[in-house]
């Protein structure tokens, strides 16, 4: 017994001391966002705020400079919610439909085009830059939300279809023969019985696609007009835009907008990205 | 024509690996057509080709007079249940079986009825509601017929269906199968490996084997009168006692000891002409008996209403189905006694039954 509770302790000591080290930089942003620059210079980097004020949280959102615009984060949020949302939608629609042809519909060469598609997942994002600069010029949507859009839906077909495919492929071929012997279409069959079914898989890769699309810098540092800038472009502008004064308590406000949305996705979805994760093959 | 006509259907894959090797079946209206044979004979890939899910390399397909060898499934007019069961986890019971007369578009009422009938037929009126993941194995079973049924279709198909339940649910269903048949009159094909559900269900039984057809009959025909030597064997539990036999001088004998013959088979034989030959019993065809050929008991298995007696004989083991409990040890002298147009005589070489015998 004696031992069992020593154990008990010790377990419960290391899992506090590694909890506590991954969360004080979350802590030390959260609170010096609450500070004002006074607070700020007289206190200590782990102390909490004497009066703690959203100002700073205020300013980030909407008047920081970012670059000669000061107009804070928000246009910069809004961009990432109208290019994330198709983007996500598209590109988790087409994950789920090449993911039920490559499993239910397979046809010669089926596998082989997995495989390719495969090296969608893994191919370094730096490679497609150029070339795909220049296709979105001759489709006359670069620098734009729609270009953007277009290219976090290519990006992210790749890891879709793998997700999906991999799902499809543990339910039983059976029920599609079944709807076929029913009567059902191609299409009667996905959204009947194919699409129905496939509810944790669908809110893995909503989450896998929302973090990857919002988080990305690259693609929209790279491919946005002036106008359609992602939040992640905002954030390192305004945290590069100089002023006098370093100003951290707006960096870490501003910092803590750009992470609010996925944070708020893992924390009410979290539960299920696990359990899809995990889930077995349908039993019918 | 009947109405299911299977015309020398073949299929192979990349012109080395042959699945069906021309294939010919035909059956009449209401009947109850059995493929039966061990895993991997092609049984279920035939089957497969009836509902339209594949498609043979060469030969035609027939339903009801109507040559359906290139149609869709959902153009054939048949229902099928799978093995295993292949309900849509997402939907209810009474959905399950609708679904196919909702596809089809048939107005609201009509499916209502339709769910309604089946499922009093089938005993399943307090489980509309439910999901399939709430139902047990034999209530899945029903549903799966449930919604097979609800079409009404020209043609039935089973896929090996009361393999995944427990024994005695497994008597059960057939009884409730052979029952639903016996009122619907749905022609119907089941395949199973299963030989008492062969036997217990059939009108008609396609033995096959390799790609082939080895007998096709009814259940009597198979049993009493098997095609070949695979066909003797498969059929009936326990399996009939073969004994390697020479034909020599009007004489069948077995290693060096003579085997009765009737009259039919003398004749049968010296018209067959081969020497080498098998000779065929059931075990049932046996008796023990205070004369006959002597043997020494080496193994009793009572099953209740009978005991399987296997005797070392001086022609080779053979197995007896001896009716009640056998009050005898293990290496106990018997006696055993047939009736010489009882046995089953094969051709050693080809496996084929000796003709006429």
């Amino acid at each position: 017994m004696n031992r069992l509770t020593l154990h008990r302790l010790l377990l419960w000591a290391v899992l506090l001391i590694f909890a506590a080290w991954f969360l004080t930089p979350l802590y030390v942003m959260v609170v010096t966002s609450l500070k004002d620059a006074e607070q700020l210079r007289v206190g200590h980097l782990l102390s909490l705020p004497t009066a703690p004020t959203l100002d700073a949280w205020s300013k980030a959102w909407s008047s920081a400079c970012t670059g000669v615009q000061c107009e804070g984060l928000q246009p910069f949020f809004w961009n990432s919610v109208i290019t994330v949302v198709p983007a996500v939608l598209v590109s988790t629609l087409l994950g789920a439909l090449n993911g039920y042809v490559l499993s239910k519909w397979k046809f010669p060469g089926s596998e082989t085009l997995f495989a390719f598609m495969l090296f969608g997942v893994f191919m370094p994002m730096q490679v497609v830059l150029l070339p795909m600069s220049q296709v979105l010029g001759w489709l006359g949507i670069a620098s734009s939300v729609w270009g953007l859009v277009f290219v976090h839906v290519l990006a992210g077909i790749p890891s879709t279809t793998l997700f999906f495919r991999n799902y499809y492929v543990g339910l039983p071929d059976e029920l599609i023969k079944a709807a076929m012997l029913d009567g059902a279409s191609f299409w009667q069959i996905f959204c009947r019985i194919v699409l129905p079914l496939s509810t944790p898989i669908l809110v893995v890769t909503l989450i896998w696609q929302f973090t990857n699309i919002w988080n990305d810098f690259l693609y929209g540092v790279v491919f946005s007009g002036a106008d359609s800038k992602p939040i992640t472009v905002g954030l390192n502008n305004l945290a590069n835009t100089s002023s006098s004064v370093k100003e951290y308590h707006v960096d870490m406000a501003a910092a803590l907008i750009a992470a609010m949305p996925t944070l708020i996705v893992y924390i009410v979805a979290g539960k299920f990205f696990v359990r899809g994760l995990t889930a077995g093959a349908v039993k019918g | 024509m009947g109405a299911l006509a299977i015309r020398n259907v073949r299929k192979s894959y990349n012109e080395t690996t042959h699945i069906l090797k021309g294939i010919d079946l035909e059956i009449e209206a209401g009947e109850f057509l059995i493929l039966v044979g061990p895993s991997g004979c092609g049984k279920s890939t035939l089957l497969g080709m009836i509902a339209g899910l594949d498609h043979p390399s060469t030969g035609s397909i027939h339903i009801a007079d109507r040559d359906v060898t290139n149609l869709p499934s959902k153009d054939r007019d048949i229902a099928m249940v799978f093995q295993s069961y292949a309900l849509y986890p997402n939907m209810s019971v009474a959905q399950n079986i609708a679904f196919g007369l909702e596809i089809r578009k048939v107005p609201k009422p009509e499916r209502e009825a339709a769910v309604q009938r089946v499922a009093q037929m089938l005993q399943i009126g307090h489980l509309l509601d439910r999901k399939p993941g709430q139902l047990s194995g034999g209530q899945r079973q029903r549903v799966a017929m449930g919604r097979a049924l609800a079409r009404d279709p020209k043609l039935f198909l089973f896929d090996e269906p009361l393999s995944n339940l427990d024994a005695k649910l497994r008597v059960e269903m057939r009884a409730e199968i052979k029952q639903l048949h016996q009122r619907t009159r749905t022609t119907t094909v089941y395949v199973t490996h299963d030989q008492v559900e062969a036997m217990t269900l059939g009108d008609r039984i396609a033995v096959m084997k390799d790609g082939l057809v080895q007998q096709f009959g009814s259940p009597a025909d198979i049993y009493r009168r098997p095609a070949n030597r695979f066909v003797a064997e498969f059929i009936g539990s326990p399996a009939m006692n073969m004994l390697d036999a020479l034909h020599h001088d009007e004489q069948l004998l077995a290693h060096g000891s003579a085997l009765e013959l009737s009259p039919r088979q003398r004749a049968a034989l010296s018209i067959h002409g081969g020497s080498e030959l098998v000779y065929g019993l059931r075990p049932e065809d046996i008796r023990l008996s205070d004369q006959g050929l002597a043997g020494t008991l080496t193994m009793i298995e009572p099953t209740g209403p009978e005991t399987y007696a296997t005797v070392d004989t001086a022609v080779g083991s053979l197995t007896a189905r001896i009716p009640g409990l056998l009050a005898a040890q293990v290496g106990d002298s018997v006696h055993l006694q047939w009736s010489a147009e009882d046995a089953h005589l094969f051709d050693r070489a080809s496996g084929d039954r000796v003709k006429g015998a």
